[in-house]
Formats: structure tokens, C-alpha cells, sequence
């Protein structure tokens, strides 16, 4: 169940308006939105301070652009969340990521084999992060927004600015490197795949 | 509310995981790409991330970055679009890095915030103290008990530093820097004034500013690469051949094409006369203020007059006679044409604010506003060239009679010659001492002497090949800069402590020329020679030297009455007009507007001269600084107070004001090297003088280009510790390398560099042994 948390769109609206207004209308979008927004971030940085900067960051920019933000029928966390999928994105710029032999880890993977429950239960969370976090930046994203945030699939598009199959496919790419790293992890490092 | 989209969830335990129709399509039954085995690992990897163990957010975070936030909208709130005017006199552009000394000066005057049993005072543990050790820890009294979280969340330094804040009571407040210190940097301490907060509600009566300096370190090591200063890009001109700055710090330029301003996107076209063959040294003369239209057209030697009113300048007609011209610099009024000379390359200068000196057949000649010519010191003999410069009180002059340099005493008519001299000399701002250039054995050499002879001191001698040219003083007559021409590498700028004669290169910029010294000393201007003939006007952010401390008892008083004036005119009270005008000499008519500028955040008092020697009357120079905000940049103001000093109590005569200039703002970069990198490349040291925001340093900031080509594949690092960015790239090719650091690098107040910094070298640094 995902709870409700986003405000009565016509309250959300009026909101907006006073904070395009008046800045100081920033406040209970700020109170609204910081707890999730904050959460994301923090679960995408796993670093507290980064996060801290990150979700700054973050507000900082929307109360300074508050005066450009149209309605475009999304709701107003969309927003922020595109701005915080963005300030990530700088922050990762930054570190040197080796993408390619991920991706092409991607391609390896056996659909056939079954994935092992019993390491995914040893797996806990913080293993499951750190190889999400070992993804592609774009699958990266979407599967942040998918398994961390529970966004559906269109709305992900919407802050990635990307069709909803689009993000399937990224989901779906994530999803079976994920699958392939968890069977990695169960075989050892030094083990051979099994043939046939 | 049925409809309304749900994004995301709030605080709190997360969900449990339940069927995600999501997930089912994309993998279940139905899909292309169904596959069980996929759907099973999408759940377990659901379930797995859901129960990552939420990260909560310090709750005094939470708090202090809604405070903040709330902070800079009741700027932008109150910084809405007010009205601000504009002045035909416009003084100097920055106030760059203000020096230890203006800090000292503007203590006393920042302390004494206006009291009242309601108000907030604070005393800072720093107060008074330029030389402040790195490692310390900032201390703030109250004079009441302060809503603790209120301060805090107000409070900003300026260079960013992080630190941690601690209470061990209710009125003091301990600011622990989490590094050391940046040495030898002006800092401010700033509390918004209604963060500012006590218990009790009281707030001060203005922002609470503390500026305060650290101790200085020993200078660092000349050579290769040499100190650096953040260069800031104002235009773009053709033939540019001139630049100064008037007394009152107005930058000008003279260019005999188009000139573009950084910032403006249309070119200003040249003056009509394209028929009139181009003159070396002929041009517009334009206010890098207003570059929309020129000051004065087809003019030749162009000077300001000393109150920076009058602009004076020769028209060298095809075949006719030089005319001298004086024009107003604000744009008022008729222009004058004053007098002629058959001389191809007149010279002219400002005897006082209506006088001229002018030469014309070898003579020295005086020429009033009025027009009103008279041959003056018939003793002295300027050759055919008429070539001449005179010291600011007019006490000496130089000349080159017969080719023979020579200084002439103006007030007993004796001459004293100056063998080996080297083009013409320029004087300090009080006219007591002149520099030149000449040679010692092979090589030339930097040499400063007193205006009526005895031993010239060596200050400099340049290495073999090396040749110096465009001499300035400093506006405190401290330190020289010059221009160093070295064979294969070009035109530098470099500066000597006229004390200590210790020198180094100020920037690895090439290519540069005409040298004009703001007379607030914080900026160095210079034009820089760019490929295809056009060349760049440049201002170099200077750790300026100190002007020298007010000690005389009258000019102590200008400065105080001066620097209170200031303070009122920070200060949001209600009576500040009221005080403001019982500080104003009878009969001063001084525009109301002008007594209370507009919103600013503090000021700086710059400097304070006599206006004629032994004079009451002091010029009084004062920075009006107002902070950045989201909507505007941080800017300055010029203002010059008039002081009477003579009467039982200092009195304001006269103010004017110069137009806003925006300041730099954000990250600075203080020193910048590089060295060989293994395998080929080039390893970059970036020392910044503010704690970055680690976020924004990356790719999207930093870049390296090799011979036009972006280098990829950087390594960038940041070490918060020492502020310091090092980046590394691969193997180099060959060719002139130019690192840049640019938006959107910004300090942890948020700030985003405003000046990018350039380091450009002719070639990747050569591996040295060891390397």
C-alpha cells in the first residue's frame, strides 16, 4: 500500500501559487516534501552529510526556481524529485563509474537460472543497495525510484523525462542484473558458471 | 481526491511490500518479456530494499535548512524589484578581497551599532584583529540570551567554511571551523538581523557584520608557476591602446575598433571617421562603465582631470595641428577645444582641476579651462618630442631634452639628469619618488629614485633577454607592477614590494600591456593581446596591499564622522535620516537620495587622503557592500565623503556616490599549480579560499583543454581539509594546456563561483626528475 502523501492537488496548487507569490509560502512545501525527498536522496548517497548537501541542495534550487515551475499535471514532487535525480547525477559525475563492463553484465545473464532464495534472504538490504547503486546511472534511477521509492513506472518517466517504456526497459535491465549479481554472489567469485 | 497522483510517501515505517501491478506487468503472465523467475527476484529485491532501515534525518538539520530557506525567501521577498539610479560618475568596478588593513579600519565603526535597552549587541572574540591564527575558534557575546537555533541558521561566513556551532550558554556562541582557516584572508561573520534574535524578541538595529583577518603566512615560493589572482573578463576591443582609471576609480579605455562588453550581445560599433587613417595611440575613449557610447572620439593621450570631471585629449588631424580638448566626463555640457600644437605626439596633463600643462615646440605651457594660455617654467626643455610627465603636486617634471633624461625641480629650476633611463617614468601618488627603467651591464633593471637626485636603488633586475615595460604604482605607493616580456613565452604581469623588493609574477596570463592600478587598489587592470589583433580588458582581484593607517588626529576624526555616516546608512532605523543630516555641514546640499543609498549589508572604509597637502578637508573613501541573494549578486557602491576636519567638530561637505557594481561571490581560487603527472599527463593543485560544496565538484565545474581539444577521463578530487582540488588527466599530446574552473562549482553556503578561474600554460608541465 503506498501511502497518501501527496497534498489535495487544488491545496498542492494553491500552495505553489502563494510560494510564486511570496517565497515565504515555501515553508509547508518544504515541510511536505522534505521527508521523502530526503529519503531518497540519503538512500541514493548513503553517505549522511552527502545527503544532507544533496537534499539542500535540492530545496535551495526549488525555492529559487519556484517562479518558473509550471503546473504540468504532475504533481509537485515530480518536480523535486527531478531536481534531486539531477543533483545526484552531478555528484556521481563526479566519481568515475565503469558502466560499461556492468552493462555488458547485463547482457551475460542466464534467464534460466533460478534465483537462489536462500542468498537473497542472507542478502540483506544494505547488500541489495550497494549493487543497485553498482548499476548504470540511468537503470540506477529507475530502479531507485522503483524499489526505493515505489513510483510507478509512468510517474518515474515523468521525473526522467523518459516514456513509460522507457523506464520499462531500464527496470527490466536493472532488474535481470540484479537477478545475475545475486547468483554471482551465491556461486563465489571464483566459481564457474554452470553449463548448459 | 481519487485521482490525485500519488508520488512517493512520507515519513515513517515504509509500506509492506504488497503485489506491485507494476513489476506483474513487466514480468508476469502476458508480458514479452515474461518471466517468472525475473518477477520472483523483482519481488525479493522489492521487499529486500524496502527494509533498508529508513534514514532518518537529524531533526536540527531538518530545522536549520527550513530556516534557511525561510531566510532567503524573506530576502527574495524583500529584495522585489526597488528602484536604484544611476550616476554619471561611476567608480571603480570590485571590492575584490578587502585588505587586512580596511578590516582594521572598519571595526570601530561596525562595532558601534547604535544601542538602545532593546537591541542585540555582540562582541566577537576576533573583533579588531587582522592577524588572526588559523586554527582559532570564533567566539560571539551577546548581550542577551539569543534564540539559539534563530542564530545560527542566520549566520554566514564569507569565504564558506563549515563548522560546527556550540552554546555553553545562552549568550555566547562558539564557531568551531571543522579545518584551519584560510591564512592571509578577510573574512566576515554575518548574522541576519532578524536571525538574529534574542528571547526577548529584540534584534540589532542592522545586520551583524564581523570582519576579521588571519595571520599571514610566509609568501609562498616564486617562480614557476608564480602566485595567482582571480582574473576577472570585462570586454572584448580592436585596437585597443589605452587604459586608466580617473581618480575616482572610473576604468577607461581607449580602442580604435569595436568594443564589446562581457555580458552585452551586440558590439559597439567604432566611431564614424573611417576614413581618418589609424594614428598609434588614436582612438574612442570609453567608460568600461557604459561602453554604449565613447566618452570622447578620435582622441589621442586622453587623462582625467583630478576631481574626475574633465576629460582632457588631443585630435591629431591628417597634416594639421594637434588640438587639445577637454570634455566633461559625466556627459554634461559643451566640450572645449583649448589649444594646438604642431607636435605629432602631443602631451598633456592636469595641473589642478582648471589647469592643463601642455608642451608645444619644447616648451612647457599652461592652458586654463578658460583658455587662457601661458608659458610656464621657461627653465625647463622638453625637446622635440614635447614628450613630459609631471608629478602629482607638480613639485617635478620629467623631460628628454635632446634625448637626455631629465628631472626638473619646478619649484628652484635646477635639473638633474637620469643616465641609462629608458622610456619615460612614471611617478608615486605623491609626486616624491619616480620609477624607471634601465639597464644594469646587460640586463634591464627596475630602479626608483627621489625626484632631485641622489642614489637610485635597484628594485629589480630582469634575467637575460626579459623586457620590463608598463610600470604602475599601487594607489598607496607600496608596490610596483610592471610588465615582464620574456622570449617564447610572453608578456607577464608581475609586482614588487617597493619595500622589501621581493617580486613575483601575479599571473601566468601572456600577452598583457597598459597597466592601470585602481586607485582602491583591489584591482589591477591590463589589456591582454588575444590572437587576431583584438585584445581583452582584464581586472586582476588583488590581495591588495594595505593603504597606510590613518594616525593624524583630523584625519582620525574625517574618517570617524565618514565611517558613521556608513553605519547609518546600514542601518534600518527610522531616525538614521535624522542622524544622518546632524553629521552634514551647514549649507551642504547633498541630494536626499544620496543620504540614504539603498539596502546594504556593511561597508568598508577604504581610504582617506588630504585634499591638498596640510589640508582640513579629507576625502573620505568608503565601500557600501550589499550581500547576495537569490535575486540579486553581491555589489558595491562607491561613495566619497567630503570631510571639513578643521572646525571643533568634523563636518560632511559633499558626497557623491558611483553606480552599483556587482562583486564576485562564491568560491575563489588563491593558488593553482601543476606538475607532471605519471605516464604523461598533468597533475593540477587547486586551492580554493572557501570550503566547497564536494557535490558540485566534478566534470560539470573543472575541465582541462589540450591544444583546443577537451581532455577526458579527469581525476578530480576534493580534500576538504585543505580546500584543496587536484586533477589528474591521462597522456597529454603536445600544445598549450588551459585549465578552467567554473559554475556550477559552489562553496557550502551555496554560492556558485562567479569569476571563472583559467590557469593556461604553454605546454603540459615537462617531468623533472624523480617525476
Amino acid at each position: 500500500m503506498v501511502l497518501e502523501m501527496t497534498l489535495p492537488i487544488q491545496e498542492e496548487a494553491a500552495l505553489i501559487a502563494r510560494a510564486q507569490e511570496d517565497p515565504e509560502y515555501f515553508g509547508p512545501l518544504y515541510d511536505q516534501y522534505f521527508p521523502q525527498i530526503y529519503r531518497y536522496v540519503a538512500s541514493r548517497v548513503r553517505s549522511q552529510s552527502l545527503a544532507e548537501d544533496i537534499t539542500s541542495e535540492v530545496f535551495f534550487k526549488a525555492l529559487r526556481g519556484i517562479g518558473r515551475y509550471r503546473h504540468t499535471g504532475h504533481p509537485f514532487s515530480a518536480w523535486l524529485y527531478q531536481i534531486a535525480v539531477n543533483a545526484i547525477t552531478d555528484h556521481y559525475r563526479s566519481r568515475r563509474r565503469t558502466e560499461e563492463s556492468l552493462e555488458q553484465g547485463a547482457e551475460l545473464s542466464d534467464p534460466s537460472t533460478p534465483v537462489d532464495e536462500d542468498v537473497a534472504q542472507r542478502m540483506g538490504a544494505e547488500d541489495i543497495w550497494a549493487l543497485i547503486e553498482a548499476l548504470p546511472e540511468q537503470q540506477r534511477v529507475a530502479m531507485t525510484l522503483k524499489y526505493g521509492e515505489d513510483l510507478r513506472l509512468a510517474e518515474i518517466g515523468v521525473i526522467m523525462g523518459k516514456s513509460e517504456g522507457a523506464v520499462k526497459l531500464l527496470v527490466f535491465r536493472g532488474t535481470a542484473t540484479l537477478r545475475q549479481r545475486l547468483i554471482t554472489e551465491r556461486r563465489g567469485p571464483g566459481e564457474d558458471p554452470p553449463h548448459g | 481526491m481519487a485521482d490525485a497522483p500519488r508520488f512517493g510517501h512520507g515519513p515513517g515505517p515504509r509500506p509492506q511490500p504488497d503485489d506491485d501491478p507494476d513489476l506483474r506487468a513487466l514480468f508476469g503472465e502476458g508480458e514479452s518479456r515474461s518471466d517468472p523467475t525475473l518477477l520472483a527476484a523483482a519481488r525479493r529485491i522489492r521487499s529486500l530494499a524496502a527494509s533498508h532501515p529508513a534514514a532518518d534525518p537529524d531533526p536540527a538539520y531538518r530545522a536549520h535548512l527550513r530556516a534557511s530557506l525561510m531566510e532567503e525567501a524573506r530576502f527574495r521577498q524583500r529584495s522585489r524589484p526597488r528602484h536604484r539610479r544611476r550616476f554619471g560618475l561611476v567608480f571603480g568596478a570590485g571590492l575584490g578581497i578587502a585588505g587586512l588593513a580596511m578590516v582594521a579600519v572598519v571595526l570601530f565603526s561596525v562595532v558601534a551599532v547604535p544601542g538602545g535597552a532593546a537591541s542585540v549587541t555582540v562582541r566577537a572574540s576576533v573583533q579588531g584583529n587582522p592577524r588572526v591564527p588559523v586554527t582559532e575558534a570564533i567566539q560571539l557575546s551577546f548581550n542577551q540570551p539569543m534564540v539559539e537555533s534563530s542564530v545560527v541558521n542566520g549566520l554566514t561566513i564569507t569565504p564558506a567554511v563549515s563548522y560546527h556551532a556550540k552554546w555553553p550558554d545562552a549568550t555566547t556562541l562558539v564557531i568551531a571551523p571543522q579545518h584551519d582557516l584560510v591564512p592571509n584572508v578577510s573574512y566576515v561573520v554575518s548574522i541576519a538581523r532578524h536571525a538574529a534574535r534574542a528571547k526577548n524578541g529584540a534584534v540589532p538595529l542592522s545586520k551583524v557584520v564581523i570582519p576579521f583577518g588571519t595571520e599571514p603566512v610566509a609568501a609562498t615560493a616564486q617562480g614557476y608557476p608564480p602566485s595567482l589572482v582571480a582574473i576577472n573578463q570585462m570586454a572584448l576591443a580592436d585596437g585597443a591602446t589605452g587604459l586608466a582609471y580617473t581618480p575616482s576609480g572610473e576604468l577607461l579605455l581607449t580602442a580604435s575598433g569595436s568594443v564589446i562588453a562581457y555580458g552585452s550581445t551586440a558590439p559597439v560599433p567604432p566611431p564614424a571617421s573611417p576614413s581618418t587613417p589609424s594614428t598609434a595611440g588614436v582612438g574612442s575613449v570609453y567608460s568600461l562603465a557604459d561602453l554604449l557610447a565613447p566618452l570622447a572620439t578620435s582622441a589621442y593621450g586622453a587623462v582625467a582631470s583630478p576631481d574626475s570631471q574633465q576629460l582632457a585629449y588631443w585630435t591629431l588631424p591628417p597634416g594639421g595641428a594637434a588640438t587639445l580638448h577637454v570634455t566633461p566626463l559625466g556627459g554634461q555640457g559643451p566640450g572645449l577645444s583649448l589649444a594646438s600644437t604642431s607636435s605629432t605626439t602631443p602631451e598633456v596633463a592636469w595641473l589642478n582641476d582648471s589647469s592643463l600643462l601642455y608642451s608645444s615646440s619644447g616648451q612647457l605651457l599652461q592652458v586654463n579651462l578658460d583658455g587662457q594660455t601661458t608659458a610656464v617654467y621657461p627653465f625647463v626643455k622638453l625637446g622635440q618630442s614635447g614628450q613630459f610627465t609631471v608629478a602629482s603636486q607638480a613639485q617635478a617634471l620629467f623631460g628628454s631634452p635632446d634625448g637626455v633624461p631629465t628631472i626638473y625641480d619646478l619649484s628652484t629650476g635646477s635639473s638633474t639628469t637620469v643616465p641609462g633611463l629608458q622610456g619615460v617614468p612614471v611617478w608615486n601618488a605623491a609626486g616624491g619618488q619616480l620609477a624607471y627603467i634601465a639597464m644594469d651591464g646587460g640586463n634591464q633593471a627596475l630602479f626608483i629614485a627621489g625626484p632631485y637626485g641622489g642614489q637610485p636603488r635597484e628594485l629589480l633586475v630582469a634575467p637575460q633577454g626579459v623586457t620590463l615595460g608598463d610600470l604602475v604604482y599601487s594607489a598607496g605607493s607600496d608596490y610596483l607592477a610592471y610588465t615582464a616580456d620574456t622570449p617564447g613565452v610572453g608578456s607577464q604581469i608581475g609586482a614588487v614590494d617597493i619595500a622589501t623588493g621581493s617580486s613575483a609574477l601575479i599571473s601566468t596570463r601572456v600577452g598583457m600591456s597598459h597597466l592601470a592600478w585602481s586607485p582602491f587598489g583591489s584591482e589591477l587592470a591590463a589589456l591582454q593581446a588575444l590572437p587576431g589583433g583584438a585584445s581583452e580588458v582584464v581586472s586582476l582581484q588583488l590581495s591588495n596591499p594595505a593603504p597606510t593607517a590613518a594616525n593624524g588626529t583630523a584625519e582620525t576624526s574625517a574618517l570617524d564622522v565618514a565611517s558613521s555616516l556608513a553605519q547609518l546608512q546600514i542601518t534600518d532605523s527610522s531616525t538614521a535620516l535624522t542622524q544622518i543630516q546632524s553629521l552634514l555641514a551647514p549649507g551642504a546640499a547633498i541630494p536626499s537620495a544620496d543620504l540614504l543609498p539603498g539596502n546594504f549589508d556593511r561597508f568598508y572604509a577604504v581610504s582617506s587622503t588630504p585634499v591638498e597637502p596640510s589640508s582640513a578637508s579629507y576625502q573620505v573613501a568608503i565601500e557600501l557592500v550589499r550581500d547576495a541573494t537569490t535575486v540579486h549578486p553581491a555589489a558595491s557602491l562607491q561613495e566619497l565623503v567630503m570631510v571639513n576636519a578643521g572646525g571643533p567638530s568634523p563636518l560632511i561637505t559633499a558626497i557623491s556616490q558611483g553606480s552599483l557594481t556587482t562583486l564576485p561571490t562564491g568560491p575563489l581560487v588563491v593558488s593553482a599549480s601543476a606538475n607532471a603527472a605519471p605516464g604523461g599527463g598533468a597533475s593540477f593543485t587547486i586551492q580554493f579560499n572557501s570550503d566547497l560544496n564536494a557535490v558540485t565538484v566534478g566534470p560539470q565545474s573543472i575541465s582541462v583543454v589540450d591544444s583546443g581539444q577537451s581532455v577526458p577521463n579527469l581525476q578530480i578530487a576534493y580534500q576538504a581539509a585543505t580546500r584543496e582540488v587536484t586533477v589528474i588527466t591521462g597522456p597529454l599530446p603536445p600544445g598549450p594546456l588551459v585549465l578552467t574552473v567554473a559554475a556550477p562549482l559552489s562553496d557550502v553556503n551555496h554560492v556558485q563561483i562567479t569569476v571563472p578561474y583559467q590557469l593556461s600554460l604553454p605546454s603540459a608541465p615537462p617531468a623533472t626528475a624523480g617525476s
